[in-house]
């Protein structure tokens, strides 16, 4: 219903009634109860982990539209335990992106942001985010928490947003090197960001923190297992869906409902096995996706999983990387998940950490998706596909546009997806 | 030995307190063999490091070393790619995006460790601790007497491409010179050599002295093409704010006394910062002192390298700022020598006519 009602305008130049009324609707609560009620009544009570999801988010996305509780923008890579643990609700306007493309915003957010002077080689997901905060759709942000590693688009887009909206802006510096005097650096600053935002952001405090660790390493501990089952072959679950909730890995670390989305989505996982209902029938093939989607309309992942019986078996962005985090010692926990992440730092570790993958979900082909204007991912393709060559896994480099359909053509990376399968073919692998 | 490095954060007195020549790698452009390594939608620069690195490992010149320092995501993917493919010895700076005392801290370990290493790439052997603070704070002193001189020669000069120049012409200076023959020469020796590389007072000519006075500001002028557009179009640029310009020939004066490291961490964080630096109206406060130093300013050119992720974002900030100065705003972009094209030029001409009619 959504996208439909956005088609309403032809031209992103005319007018900004839809705006209006999706702001009008986003802040009444009777939205978020219609949402709910229809939830329920299509899952006859019984909650499935996509339920729980939407449940979690739609909560949340109340309490930050209506002012319930102070929002925090932050980029990607901050710990969202941190959020959560002051007691607010983390908003990352580069996942909204990914939204707004799959109900069709994109388009008239990315040529808004355009007005504004972001060049088209910028990410589309920065740039998507831009434009919805141009247009006025985004809560409005207490405090802007970015972090320095992994993204420049990322930390450079908040801090529009944080001069725009006129409210204090945090920048955690995430140091290159892994020794304990860069970690106390880091954990310093998390302490100094929290502190202050305590001071300087009304209904904010550090009571919640203990509660939002240790929600977090729940949530790890069921992770893992859903990690577990998930090395199965044939696939448990479809990765075109798995990619989805890169979302939800993303930015909800610290919530409340997190430990029961994964134990629900383990329990489906289980059952999934356990009555041989594999979403990909007849499994051929079963490929790594590193990086994130296509969020828009696209039929390559029913070429995929339909006509080519393909399973994206994994994705990079879903792999946890961090160990458990002290609840008595927080700031130097969350400076260790920050800097675990293996996208940062020399590329050797996330060369590793691919490898890993590929040996843990029984890969047979890495593809990854090539986002115009994601240097970090982008700039590792090179050593990845010979690391990988050498060790007989095919590499293939997709590029394309997560948000930005105009920017992708999608005839082009099925006949690259096309030739790549049949090489897997070719080679024997089916698995 | 030889110490080539990327970016003006990292400190020359580093290198020239361990008695090692060094100077930044302005590399000439990319070559071919970037291609397979460096994705097409990376800055010209980062390609160009990436070439400039494949070429050094067929010079004849023993003892090349690059330091790389974590500017955007694509400079520390061409750290990677140069570590990975190439075979020149390379280090890795890491500079923080804020200037708080915590990241001047952690800056100042950085440097530390950079030295350390530096010193073993050239002798093999550690420096003592004490001797390379007391060498490292002379070298200190000796760099604020050069770039008091150099930025004296760049402020007589109106021409802004003698301008940019002036900062290779120190960099070859100190190359020739080990710490104490610099020393023993003083400010005169530099002196002397300006002039004898034809930077001489009075003779240093503006071809524009009546042009409007605009400010040429952005990430990296990659060359000194686009400041030569600006001459020969008749501009009269006022003030260089890049890292060839303002930003190169800074810090100024490090504060004296205690651990030259942090002095040297807190002069180089708290310098005119670049797009690169994260800290709130930072750079837009660097702008609007530009302003106020120089009075009369009718229009900012902003130049950005194709695919500069820090100078897209930094564009509409400064475009933000422009507007609200009520100052017309330029922005070029382009690839090394895009001062040379002629659709370079017709833009700047017909921005010369706004400012003129304005």
């Amino acid at each position: 219903m959504w996208p439909r009602f956005f088609r309403l305008h032809k031209s992103p130049t005319q007018g900004n009634f839809p705006e209006k009324a999706l702001r009008f609707l986003l802040e009444r609560g009777f939205t978020y109860k219609a949402v709910e009620t229809y939830l329920a009544r299509k899952s006859n009570g019984q909650k499935s982990y996509q339920e729980v999801a939407a449940s979690g988010i739609l909560t949340e996305l109340r309490q930050a539209y209506r002012r319930e509780r102070p929002v925090i923008y932050t980029t990607a890579f901050v710990p969202t335990e941190l959020v959560y643990g002051l007691g607010a609700v983390p908003f990352l306007p580069e996942v909204w992106s990914g939204f707004a493309a799959s109900l069709g915003v994109a388009p008239r957010a990315i040529h808004i942001s355009e007005s504004l002077g972001y060049s088209q080689d910028l990410c589309s997901f920065h740039r998507c985010g831009l434009g919805l905060f141009g247009m006025g759709i985004l809560p409005n942000p207490s405090a802007v928490i970015v972090s320095s590693h992994l993204c420049d688009g990322g930390r450079r887009s908040l801090y529009y947003h944080s001069r725009v909206a006129g409210c204090p802006l945090y920048v955690l510096d995430v140091p290159y090197s892994f020794d304990r005097e860069a970690r106390v650096f880091l954990a310093r600053q998390i302490e100094h960001v929290a502190q202050d935002l305590v001071r300087k952001v009304p209904g904010l405090s550090l009571d919640h923190m203990r509660r939002a660790i240790e929600a977090s390493n729940g949530a790890r501990r069921v992770y893992l297992d859903v990690c577990r089952v998930r090395r199965n072959v044939p696939s448990p679950w479809r990765g075109s869906e798995a990619l989805n909730y890169v979302s939800v890995f993303l930015s909800s670390w610290g919530s409340g409902w997190l430990p029961e989305f994964y134990g629900e989505l383990l329990r489906y996982l289980e059952r999934t096995v356990r009555t041989c209902a594999f979403p990909v029938g007849n499994e051929r093939h079963r490929l790594l996706w590193l990086n994130l989607r296509p969020y828009y309309r696209t039929p390559i992942f029913d070429f995929l999983e339909k006509q080519f019986s393909t399973s994206i078996a994994f994705e990079e962005y879903s792999k946890l990387y961090w160990p458990e985090i002290d609840p008595d010692n927080w700031a130097e926990g969350l400076a260790e998940k920050m800097m675990s992440n293996f996208g940062w730092g020399p590329l050797e570790r996330r060369i590793h950490a691919v490898w890993s993958m590929v040996e843990d979900y029984s890969i047979d082909g890495v593809v990854q998706f090539n986002q115009w204007g994601c240097r970090q991912s982008n700039g590792g393709a090179r050593p990845l596909r010979d690391f990988l060559q050498k060790r007989g896994i095919p590499f293939l480099e997709l590029d394309g546009d997560g948000v930005d359909a105009g920017n992708s053509g999608s005839a082009q990376a099925i006949t690259r997806l096309s030739a790549f399968l049949e090489m897997l073919d070719s080679r024997g692998v089916i698995a | 030995m030889l110490l080539l490095t990327t970016c003006s954060y990292i400190p020359i007195e580093i290198p020239v307190a361990l008695g090692i020549p060094a100077r930044r790698a302005f590399p000439r452009g990319q070559k071919p063999v970037a291609e397979s390594y460096v994705p097409r939608d990376f800055c010209p620069y980062s390609r160009a490091v990436f070439s400039l690195a494949k070429e050094l490992e067929d010079t004849s010149e023993p003892g090349l070393v690059l330091a790389i320092a974590g500017s955007c995501d694509a400079m520390r993917r061409v750290y990677d790619a140069v570590r990975m493919y190439g075979n020149v010895p390379t280090l890795f700076v890491d500079v923080p995006r804020t200037g708080d005392d915590l990241a001047v801290g952690y800056f100042a370990s950085v440097l530390r460790r950079f030295a350390r290493e530096l010193a073993a790439q050239s002798t093999g052997q550690a420096t003592g601790e004490e001797e390379l603070e007391e060498r490292l704070w002379r070298a200190i002193r000796l760099l604020d007497d050069l770039r008091d001189v150099a930025k004296n020669y760049a402020d007589m000069s109106s021409s802004s491409s003698q301008r940019l120049e002036m900062l290779f012409a120190l960099e070859r200076y100190l190359g020739m010179k080990d710490m104490e023959d610099a020393e023993r020469a003083g400010t005169d020796g530099l002196v002397e050599y300006l002039v004898s590389e034809g930077f001489v007072p009075g003779e240093m000519k503006s071809l524009t002295e009546d042009g409007p006075p605009v400010i040429l500001t952005g990430t990296y002028c990659l060359d000194t093409s686009m400041a030569e557009a600006l001459d020969e179009c008749g501009f009269k640029v006022a003030a260089l704010d890049s890292c060839w310009g303002i930003r190169g020939l800074e810090p100024g004066e490090v504060q004296d006394g205690g651990d030259p490291f942090l002095a040297l961490a807190g002069a180089y964080l708290r310098k005119t910062p670049c797009p690169r630096i994260l800290q709130k109206d930072a750079r837009i406060l660097a702008l609007d002192k530009l302003l106020d130093d120089n009075p009369g300013i009718r229009g900012i050119v902003y130049y950005l390298p194709k695919f500069c992720d820090q100078g897209y974002y930094d564009y509409v900030e400064v475009k933000t700022f422009a507007k609200r100065k009520h100052l017309p705003l330029l922005m070029v972009e382009g690839d090394y020598g895009a001062g040379k094209w002629a659709q370079t030029k017709t833009r700047l001409m017909a921005f010369l006519e706004l400012l003129e009619q304005g």
